[in-house]
């Protein structure tokens, strides 16, 4: 995990006054979309203040200089992310659109001079939802996304029970080999558990993503532990945190609420995640498990793709479609050549080769080109 | 001596504590014990700030040029016998050691926290041999020093590549990040026109045109930040004229208000001076409270310098009007006379707080009418060019100013007040000139004003000078503001003779003469 990174709200967008017909990055704004640039500067977001008409809009986000603040959300009232934009540095600017509802919205670039800096308002009437066969084709992809969710939280819950029950007994080997099993789980539904507030950096803060060594909780925290001393004594506050946030996570996820783009966007950010930190191998720079991270991120992405398929098909985006899961399945076959007959099941990231790496590199890159365009196909469903 | 003697040397006391109030801002700048090391803790600054945001997309070319600089500080530091910079040498090199693994993209970065604790033990140890950190948000002196520092180190290139880091440094840490939203492609432009000058160095070739390379994309830089509108002296000039303009002002008038005010009447002469001071005190507030909304506004830029140079012409057009159009000015005089002999009256009626209040707010309108005005113009060049140079420019104004006061009030002498108003007034009309040429200029930057060049090449130096860019909107604005200064002043002499005229010849018709003193400067007693 990347803790700056993908807090793409899946879960709770549409708990807030927001119709998301496209929420996260798309290449593509949708048809009549209104465009706001937004510059990232020392202080955070600027402009601080925007108005524009109620309905699709797509927020271009640049980095404006500023080595301080790489990142810009938008929230609701209740502080939900709605949409965001991350890992925007010189050269490399974000984007993501939304179909906003008429009302007042947070605007927050992390780590500038203060959070919550700005707000949006939007004005006019509310805007159109999906009607006819799409809706309701879109109504079931996000419903068997919410099933999904579900049930890998269930696994990770248990698997974290188990995990968590190593350590205490401080069973070294066997909380070794439960880390990468339990982590996966995580990893398929990353950006649904960074929609509840700080549950995600507690969960899975890598080393590089804070301040200081003290602020770090979660998995990582834990794997330093076991792997660099290799022992479990001084995980107990950590293991104890730990089951606390999942269990805090499997309630939460419960009572979510979905739409459709969500589903594309946390797709997107599933492979933005597999390639900003498990190609490199920081993921899981102690334990080297990334390649099992890796299967999870992919997992989740191409399960809330494959729902959005029908509505694709339906409103004529099936070469879309087709592209994208024959990118998807070249992806799963060069992951598949590191399945090893392990409890990991993975071979360790040490064994990948520069070449190895730039190859998934590569195909990801490929994937993530047609894929970042659904969630705009998905808003004009 | 004369009881407003001490009126005077208040006015200048009480301008000068003002000037000092805000003469700190200036005066909190370290100086710097060895500018090539000053530029080495820049780039110890620089490396983490720029490493946190090169990992999170493994930016390798960032990263590359992070190890170069680490590997520049190392190797210079490496080559001294001083124990502070050995101990320096060690924890750079250990920072490159840490730095080396970013050299393939795909694979697992140093922590930003390792790079932040290496880049800070390095720092410890520069400022644990006396170093003092130097930064400032407008550090192009420092750079140009650094960057004539490497041209002469050309020899020795350890020492040029480590000046030139430090002009790199500086550079980025400071004007680069608000260059990028002002103008992206000249921020870039000027960063690798710096880096070519750490190349340069290193190669030893081209060392001379890199640097003037940089020099000149660093002042385009400054003049697009709307750092470097003005000299230092240009500042200082306008400063001073503008403010013993004012005073002088203020000086006549509350000259002419107590002229009268001899023998049994000198009593009268206290609540003038009162008066004087509030209105002192006034403008100090009023000074503090523009200083207060500029400090609200944030880093305004280019924007509030824009702005607030449209306030400064504003006042400027309306002192030399004033000046020009000399009827204005005796119906200013002869207004506050006939409220003086309106007090006067009061008095006989009995009327003596009444009285005392009345020229008490005599004596704070004609101070605080000449006080606002200046603070409005150098509101200005605050925001251009920083406290120093402003309060250096206001203190030889107020110093001026003091002088006359002095000889008018306490040694009664009478000075050429005409003459130098019409001195002052030229004066103020070049500053004019300048400040347009300056803030058309910073329009063009914000973009609210085209630019079409003249065709010609002009240095820089004639803008940061006289206002002069090479661009017909920019001269043409200032040759607009000089007809509009001279143009009026022709119209209202012909409009004021011919008025004479009239007069005369209704005169000729009624058998009197014509009113002597209208339209004539009055000057004090």
């Amino acid at each position: 995990m990347h803790v700056p990174s993908s807090a793409a709200a899946l879960a709770t967008c549409a708990v807030a006054a927001v119709s998301l017909a496209a929420c996260g990055s798309s290449s593509t704004a949708p048809k009549g979309s209104h465009r706001v640039a937004v510059t990232l500067v020392d202080a955070g977001c600027t402009p601080a203040s925007i108005h524009l008409p109620a309905g699709p809009v797509t927020f271009d986000v640049t980095n404006g200089g500023t080595s301080k603040v790489s990142e810009m959300e938008l929230k609701n009232k209740s502080g939900i992310i709605l949409g965001e934009s991350e890992n925007v540095v010189e050269g490399i600017p974000g984007r993501f659109s939304l179909n906003l509802e008429p009302g007042t919205y947070i605007l927050n670039c992390p780590t500038g001079d203060k959070e919550d800096q700005g707000t949006l308002v939007a004005t006019g009437k509310a805007t159109r939802q999906p009607t006819g066969a799409s809706a309701t084709l879109l109504s079931t992809a996000t419903s068997g996304y919410k099933a999904y969710v579900i049930a890998q939280t269930a696994q990770l819950q248990a698997g974290t029970r188990r995990f968590v029950a190593a350590l205490r007994a401080g069973h070294v080997s066997e909380a070794k080999a439960l880390f990468g099993p339990t982590r996966l789980h995580y990893e398929s539904i990353e950006p649904v558990a960074e929609s509840f507030g700080n549950l995600d950096p507690d969960i899975d803060a890598r080393i590089n993503d804070v301040a200081s060594v003290a602020q770090w909780t979660g998995f990582h925290r834990i794997e330093r532990t076991l792997w660099e001393q290799n022992t479990t004594r001084g995980t107990e506050a950590y293991a104890t945190k730990l089951m606390d946030d999942v269990n805090t996570l499997a309630h939460g996820v419960q009572t979510i609420e979905l739409q459709p783009a969500q589903l594309a966007n946390g797709a997107v950010e599933l492979m933005n995640e597999v390639a900003n930190s498990k190609i490199t191998g920081e993921e899981d720079r102690y334990s080297h498990t990334d390649l099992s991270d890796f299967q999870g991120n992919l997992s989740g992405s191409e399960k809330a793709f494959h729902l959005l398929v029908p509505a694709l098909r339906q409103t004529g985006n099936a070469t879309l479609a087709a592209s994208i899961a024959a990118r998807f399945a070249a992806v799963q076959r060069s992951l598949d050549r590191y399945k090893r007959r392990t409890t990991l099941g993975y071979a360790p990231y040490t064994q990948l080769t520069l070449a190895d790496r730039k190859t998934f590199a590569v195909e990801i890159d490929a994937l993530d080109e047609p894929l970042s365009t659904v969630a705009a196909k998905v808003s004009s469903a | 001596m004369n009881r407003l003697a001490p009126l005077a040397v208040a006015i200048a006391l009480g301008m000068a504590t003002l000037a000092g109030a805000v003469a700190p801002r200036a005066a909190a700048r370290a100086l710097p014990a060895n500018s090539s090391w000053q530029g080495a803790l820049a780039v110890l600054d620089l490396i983490p700030e720029q490493f946190a945001t090169a990992d999170l997309t493994h930016n390798a070319a960032t990263a590359g040029r992070l190890r170069t600089l680490a590997g520049i500080v190392s190797v210079a530091a490496g080559d001294s016998t001083d124990p502070a910079l050995r101990a320096a040498a060690v924890a750079t090199a250990r920072l490159r050691r840490d730095l080396r693994s970013s050299q393939v993209r795909l694979q697992p970065w140093p922590l930003p926290l390792t790079i932040r604790a290496d880049s800070r033990d390095a720092s410890d140890a520069l400022r644990a041999g006396g170093l003092v950190p130097d930064r400032t948000v407008r550090p192009y002196d420092r750079i140009r020093e650094l960057l004539s520092a490497a041209s002469l180190a050309r020899r020795d290139s350890a020492a040029a590549r480590l000046d030139a880091a430090g002009a790199y440094a500086l550079f980025a840490l400071g004007p680069e990040s608000r260059l990028r939203n002002v103008n992206g492609a000249l921020a870039s432009q000027t960063d690798a026109s710096l880096w070519h000058v750490i190349t340069s160095a290193e190669s030893g070739g081209g060392l001379d045109h890199a640097r003037a390379v940089a020099e000149a994309d660093l002042e385009t830089a400054a003049t697009a930040l709307g750092d470097a509108t003005f000299s230092r002296a240009t500042v200082i000039a306008d400063a001073g004229v503008i403010v013993f303009r004012e005073g002088l002002e203020a000086v006549l008038i509350l000259a002419a208000i107590t002229a009268s005010f001899t023998g049994a009447r000198r009593a009268l002469r206290r609540p003038v001076l009162i008066g004087g001071l509030l209105g002192l005190v006034a403008t100090a507030v009023t000074y503090a409270l523009a200083q207060t909304i500029l400090d609200a506004l944030g880093d305004g830029g280019l924007r509030l310098q824009a702005i607030t140079g449209l306030l400064a012409i504003a006042v400027l057009l309306l002192v030399t009007n004033w000046f020009f159009h000399r009827v204005y000015w005796s119906e200013w005089i002869g207004r506050f006379n006939r409220r003086r002999r309106a007090l006067e009256r009061v008095d006989r009626l009995g009327f003596v707080s009444g009285q005392v209040l009345g020229f008490v707010l005599l004596g704070v309108t004609a101070v605080y009418r000449e006080g606002f005005e200046t603070v409005l113009f150098l509101q200005n060049l605050q925001v251009s060019a920083g406290t120093s140079a402003t309060i250096f420019g206001v203190g030889l104004g107020l110093a001026a100013t003091a002088v006359v006061g002095l000889a008018t009030f306490a040694l009664e002498r009478k000075l050429p007040y005409k003459r130098m108003l019409i001195a002052t007034g030229v004066l103020v009309g070049l500053v004019l000139a300048i400040m347009t040429g300056v803030t058309v200029q910073n329009l063009q930057g914000l973009g609210w004003v085209p630019t079409t060049p003249i065709g010609i090449h002009l240095s820089l130096t004639w803008g940061r000078w006289l206002g002069l860019y090479p661009n017909w909107e920019g001269i043409g604005a200032q040759v607009a503001a000089m007809l509009v200064v001279y143009g009026s002043y022709a119209v209202a002499r012909g409009l004021q003779s011919r008025r004479r005229r009239r007069a005369i010849a209704r005169a000729a018709a009624d058998g009197s003469a014509p009113e002597a003193r209208h339209g004539r400067l009055v000057e004090p007693a």
